[in-house]
């Protein structure tokens, strides 16, 4: 092993007598030093940006209803209008008055900046009056007035400041507490956002930026973002761009005829001797990577705060990146003992790489991507799916293929609403123009509803509410549109009737599984509106994302919608479970009529937790389960929503990878888990060894929140839980990997079954047959399963697809087989230095949630392969040849 | 001696080995035949000397002896194992034609790094460095940058590393090639220390000053073949005139009257074939001096004085006069060229 020792030792020697080396090491602590002053200052939350407001329109309506409306003009949103510059107001009276007037977000929210400023300096102006009575009146803002906002649901946050005096405040809780108080005045409209922010700082100066996010926010930027771009550029591209140039030089230069003599004589392998050196060039890389690496890592961790010992994985990255250009640097060497050949080499194949990742990338996103299967429903027999593409397709199971009903295009910016059963007979979706990254989109938003008797094609209904995210069906006579603001609710007959139908009244439940079979009558009527407001009104509720002709709010007045919002539909029940923000409510009809206002039967806070991913939940009438990024699982109880326990993050992890992305509820205790690494599985919420009491002081003040907070009302405070806590358990794994996505249809006949569909890589499908058999309680000790479930496959489909998708399959494949993915590894990095194997962005209601599912191994696979083959080839062409 | 008993205790052997180069490239057509069926032998001990004009063979043979490149025919050893072999390089020095050491390296750095190639430990290398510094006249330099060292330094310095592990066999490639005279010297000396030292040593130069004054044993190449190997002395090398033997050429003149001349071949089978005996040497059978019906001459290789007195007594005791004795050498050079002329050249195809 010596002499091997001492050629990689002498390889990296020679290396670091290249001037380009030192020039390389200057460059890397140039930047270091140069990257060292940059810090954070954490702060709350105070000014607005463009990117906070989720909803510009309903905020351009409310404002302009504060203007026109005399009954507004007292209220938050009048005195909000009011105060605003004269140009704003005279814009916003044009939108009051049914003008199309186009507003920019960053005038809106400079204006309301200038509202906080105003109202902070107000609060400076009182604390200093109580030295100085002459201060001057007119640098006051009078915007606000307690009165006013009496109206409005106010934060608990914002509920102590406003008890807080003035003069306790410092000038960020003044602005802070303005902000608060115009975000109450404007529900629905601002993002949910962390109280504090932290702002770059260079070297004490802040940055003259906009941007300013929350620390979790910030840390997953650095961590998902940041540090995989500046691995995949200044380590990928730079450094090991650096390090070919300086290591091409190694064996052309081992090759000369009096130093190759001289090694061959000696008693070592010729293998050997070719790895040692190629093993010497690569420590040589590893040095300065490791150089930059670690400095990158102490920045991070004494200036950012950001510990992170997961960074350190980006050398080992680095290195394999560097070492598959070297490997093809080395061949190049020998056949043609040349550094530039080498060079042009190494150049050549990233260039191949490159050229095979932008094919594959145009590939993926025009011809794969529209395909995939991201939602789906059934009528009857009949299965419905969203694609990518946003067409909405028919499985035509006699001939295997999804046979379209709106045609999808790729790279289309509409949006297709998730299908909802109306019943065996009507299907239920929306298509919204530009309503990809624009929950209003354009154009007009209408129901479209597909009927088995005009053979599914698509005919318009009724006008949706502005900015419908998701449509939920309620038993079988009632459909809720959840918008960016609201619940509005219709009957069955009314999207019947638009579409020229009568309503049959043997309409068998699907989705909805109504098991009750009672139809009220009154969700039958006729939606109402209160006709007694003008014509300008209704055009700025509707604007609003507020009711419409045939849409009726059905929102608890005590409650305010603040995205991102999550609703679950209890199975068998006329309630809903609502979360958003970091408060979940249950919401019920009044009585019989589900046509009115509901009201919140149960609420509980949820514990503001650091994760920058959205929560999913799902709901049976017995449990809550609430998921949400890497954190515990958690369980509560379906009536009273108590904190029933949770399934410990370590405990997840173990058997469950990657981001929760649905939950669907399958029978009182079970439940279909789907994360973004591509799997599903079955988890039961069963009875844990630990005992609630101790779950909950060891864990957060998550009961104390949810039975202590003044506005809990809980219903029913024991139902049937025991002092023992509950957890989950996995009872089986789907069979399939790379999943789009599942759809439950519960078997009517069956209480305790049902089909299962799952839609996996890409489009394919399959279909499985599940039951669940609950056992006897009584009999049930701690960590025993509540039920026992059987599934069986009924059958898999494997559509037949198009020309493009065979060159995807085998040009485009073959070509990534063949190519070292090294873009790919900035995958790895990314996954590596965040911890997680996926990204998941936009999961929103809509549940169009788009999963960047992070390759790790593979391209560590075949950047391992690459490199094996191609220094095995080496080592085979330098034993033969004759030198 | 039979071949396999030379071969046994040789600690090179060759036996009809070949070398042919295949024309690979588009533009380089035909195969180039750079050994031919080459032989030699080289004992325990010698200074092997390997003369040859440019392009005989003589590099090749020797990067087949060292296994960096494979014969295409025939078979070559050394110390009885196949020449090339892990085992048979690990006994074997070599200084290569032109060194190059690369620039990050002090002299004591790539002694360290030639020395652990050989396998030695850290101590042997520290204690063979300071031993071989001295020897090369390196020492006190050892700490410079290679950058800074002549031509004769860095032989010097390739003479250390090939002297490293001690090796029984050292093979230097035109250890001279290039140097200044003073350099020449300095390489010289240092070869001579090493033959004085009895380690064997294979020479291979083109230049004939230098083969003669260290060799022992030589073989001259051309064309890929060996055209004559043995004893320096035998190719007229300065050795002859070193040891004890001594090349006459003896023309004498018989008293013969009766007019029948006798050939040379049976006067001298006659006269002086007693006297032929372990002391003396026909040195060249025909006899190529003129000789006139009384006169006859040969040239004899003499080990012992005794034997040129009794080769004197014989023939004047057959009353014959002698005419002429004269102590003769052919030089390298002669028998060099002679060889060189002699030699027709296959051309490449």
């Amino acid at each position: 092993m010596r002499p091997y020792l001492a050629i990689i030792s002498d390889s990296f020697h020679s290396a670091l007598a290249s001037r380009v080396l030192w020039a390389a090491f200057l460059a890397i602590w140039v930047l270091l030093a140069s990257l060292a002053p940059i810090g954070i200052k954490e702060d709350y939350t105070t000014s607005f940006r463009w990117f906070d407001v989720y909803n510009g329109t309903r905020m351009k309506a409310l404002l302009a209803q504060g203007i026109v409306d005399p009954k507004s003009q007292d209220k938050a949103i009048g005195r909000i209008a009011k105060a605003m510059p004269e140009e704003m107001q005279r814009q916003l009276r044009r939108v009051g008055e049914g003008d199309e007037v186009r507003i920019r977000l960053t005038l809106l929210t400079h204006a309301l900046n200038d509202l906080i400023e105003s109202d902070a300096n107000r609060g400076n102006q009182s604390v200093a009056d109580t030295a100085d009575a002459d201060s001057d009146e007119a640098t006051q803002s009078d915007w606000y007035d307690s009165e006013a906002w009496k109206d409005t649901v106010r934060l608990r946050e914002l509920r102590e400041l406003d008890e807080t005096p003035d003069d306790e405040l410092s000038d960020s809780l003044l602005r802070r507490r303005s902000r608060l108080r115009l975000e109450a005045a404007l529900p629905g409209v601002f993002e949910s956002r962390s109280s504090r922010s932290v702002l770059l700082t260079y070297a004490g100066l802040e940055f003259p930026t906009d941007f300013q996010i929350d620390r979790v926010q910030f840390e997953t930027l650095f961590n998902q973002f940041v540090i995989p771009i500046l691995v995949n550029w200044l380590l990928g591209l730079v450094l090991v761009f650096l390090g070919v140039l300086v290591t091409a030089s190694i064996v052309p230069d081992m090759l000369q005829t009096g130093s190759l003599h001289l090694l061959l004589s000696k008693p070592i392998s010729r293998s050997a001797l070719l790895v040692a050196k190629f093993i010497g060039g690569c420590a040589f890389v590893l040095l300065c990577v490791t150089q930059l690496v670690f400095g990158l890592y102490l920045i991070a961790a004494f200036r950012l705060g950001v510990w992170n010992t997961r960074i350190l994985w980006c050398i080992p990255v680095a290195v394999v990146i560097f070492a598959v250009f070297y490997s093809v640097s080395v061949l190049a060497g020998l056949k043609w003992r040349s550094a530039i050949i080498s060079i042009a080499a190494a150049g050549a194949l990233a260039a191949v790489c490159v050229v095979v990742g932008v094919i594959g990338g145009v590939v993926d996103a025009r011809v794969v991507a529209p395909d995939r299967i991201v939602g789906m429903t059934t009528a009857g027999d009949d299965l419905f799916a969203v694609t990518g593409g946003s067409g909405l397709v028919q499985m035509d199971t006699s001939e295997e293929v999804w046979s379209p009903l709106i045609e999808g295009e790729a790279g289309s910016n509409d949006r297709v609403l998730q299908p909802t059963t109306l019943d065996a007979d009507h299907v239920m979706t929306a298509r919204i123009r530009n309503g990809r990254f624009n929950p209003f989109g354009s154009g007009s938003l209408d129901l479209i509803v597909l009927s088995r008797g005009d053979d599914w094609s698509p005919q318009p209904s009724l006008r949706l509410p502005t900015a419908t995210e998701r449509l939920v069906s309620i038993d079988r006579d009632a459909v809720v549109a959840i918008n960016t603001a609201d619940l509005l609710i219709t009957s069955r007959d009314s999207i019947l009737d638009a579409i020229g139908e009568e309503a049959s009244e043997d309409a068998t439940g699907e989705e909805s599984g109504s098991d009750d079979g009672t139809a009220d009558s009154t969700a039958k009527s006729v939606p109402r509106i209160d006709n007694s407001v003008g014509a300008w009104l209704k055009a700025l509720v509707t604007m609003q994302g507020g009711a419409t002709e045939s849409f009726v709010s059905i929102l608890p007045r005590d409650v305010v919608m603040s995205p991102p919002t999550r609703v679950s539909r209890i199975r068998g029940e006329r309630a809903l479970i609502l979360l958003t923000g970091d408060r979940m409510q249950r919401i019920e009809p009044v009585g019989n009529d589900m046509m009115s206002t509901w009201e919140t039967s149960t609420r509980a806070n949820l514990q503001r937790e650091s994760d920058r991913a959205s929560h999913v939940i799902a709901s049976s009438s017995r449990w809550v389960v609430v998921a949400r990024g890497d954190l515990p699982l958690k369980i509560y109880d379906a009536v009273t929503l108590q904190f029933a326990g949770q399934w410990d993050r370590d405990a997840k992890r173990s058997f469950v990878s990657g981001t929760p992305l649905e939950l669907i509820a399958i029978s009182e205790n079970c439940f279909l888990l789907r994360t973004s690494s591509g799997h599903c599985d079955v988890i039961e919420v069963v009875r844990g060894d630990e005992q609630l009491s101790t779950l909950v002081s060891t864990t957060s003040q998550e009961l104390s929140d949810a039975t202590a907070d003044d506005d809990v009302q809980n219903a029913g405070a024991d139902s049937n839980l025991s002092d023992q806590a509950m957890t989950i358990r996995t009872l089986e794994r789907l069979p399939v990997d790379e999943i789009e996505s599942v759809h439950w249809r519960p078997d009517v006949s069956v209480s305790s079954g049902g089909r299962l569909y799952v839609a996996h890589d890409v489009d394919r499908l399959t279909v499985f047959s599940m039951s669940v058999t609950p056992r006897d309680e009584q009999s049930i000790s701690v960590g025993a399963n509540f039920s026992d479930i059987e599934i069986s496959k009924l059958r898999s489909v494997s559509p037949v697809g198009s020309v493009w998708r065979w060159v995807d399959r085998y040009v485009v494949g073959g070509l990534e087989l063949f190519t070292p993915q090294v873009l790919q590894l900035g995958d790895t990095t990314a996954a590596m230095v965040s911890g997680n194997d996926s990204l998941v962005i936009g999961a929103g209601e809509s549940g169009a949630a788009e999963v960047i599912r992070y390759q790790i191994l593979w391209p560590l696979v075949s950047c391992g392969i690459f490199i094996a083959v191609i220094l095995l080839i080496s080592c085979m062409y330098f034993s033969r040849s004759d030198y | 001696m039979s071949r396999s008993e030379a071969s046994s205790s040789s600690i090179i052997s060759v036996d009809a080995l070949e070398k042919t180069y295949r024309g690979g490239s588009f533009f380089r057509r035909g195969d180039v035949h750079a050994l031919r069926g080459v032989s030699l032998h080289a004992e325990r001990g010698q200074v092997f000397g390997l003369l040859g004009p440019n392009g005989a063979g003589k590099t090749t043979l020797i990067k087949i002896l060292l296994g960096v490149i494979r014969s295409t025919g025939g078979r070559a050893s050394l110390f009885g194992l196949p020449a090339g072999s892990t085992e048979a390089r690990s006994r074997v020095g070599y200084l290569p034609e032109s060194l190059r050491v690369d620039r990050h390296h002090t002299a004591r750095s790539a002694l360290r790094f030639y020395g652990k190639l050989s396998r030695l430990d850290s101590q042997t290398i520290t204690r063979r460095s300071d031993e071989l510094l001295a020897v090369v006249g390196l020492e006190g330099r050892d700490r410079e940058s290679v950058k800074r060292f002549s031509k004769g330094m860095l032989q010097r310095l390739g003479l250390a590393q090939a002297l490293m592990h001690d090796p029984d066999l050292l093979i230097l490639d035109e250890p001279t090639d290039g140097l200044d005279p003073v350099g020449r010297t300095e390489v010289r000396r240092v070869i001579e220390r090493l033959r004085d030292a009895g380690k064997t040593i294979f020479l291979n130069s083109h230049i004939l000053h230098e083969v003669e004054l260290v060799c022992s044993h030589l073989a001259i190449m051309a064309g890929g073949n060996v055209l004559a190997t043995g004893p320096i002395a035998e190719m007229g090398g300065r050795s002859a005139a070193e040891n004890e033997s001594i090349a006459i050429e003896i023309e004498f003149e018989l008293p013969h009257a009766d007019g029948d001349a006798i050939s040379n071949e049976d006067v001298l089978s006659q006269l002086l074939a007693p006297a032929i005996s372990g002391s003396v040497q026909w040195l060249s059978e025909p006899i190529d001096l003129e000789c006139s019906r009384s006169r006859y001459a040969c040239r004899l290789l003499c080990h012992e004085q005794a034997a040129l007195d009794e080769i004197v007594d014989r023939v004047r005791g057959t009353g014959g006069s002698l005419i002429r004795l004269l102590p003769h050498r052919q030089s390298l050079e002669e028998t060099f060229m002679r060889l060189m002329e002699s030699q027709v050249y296959v051309a490449a195809p």
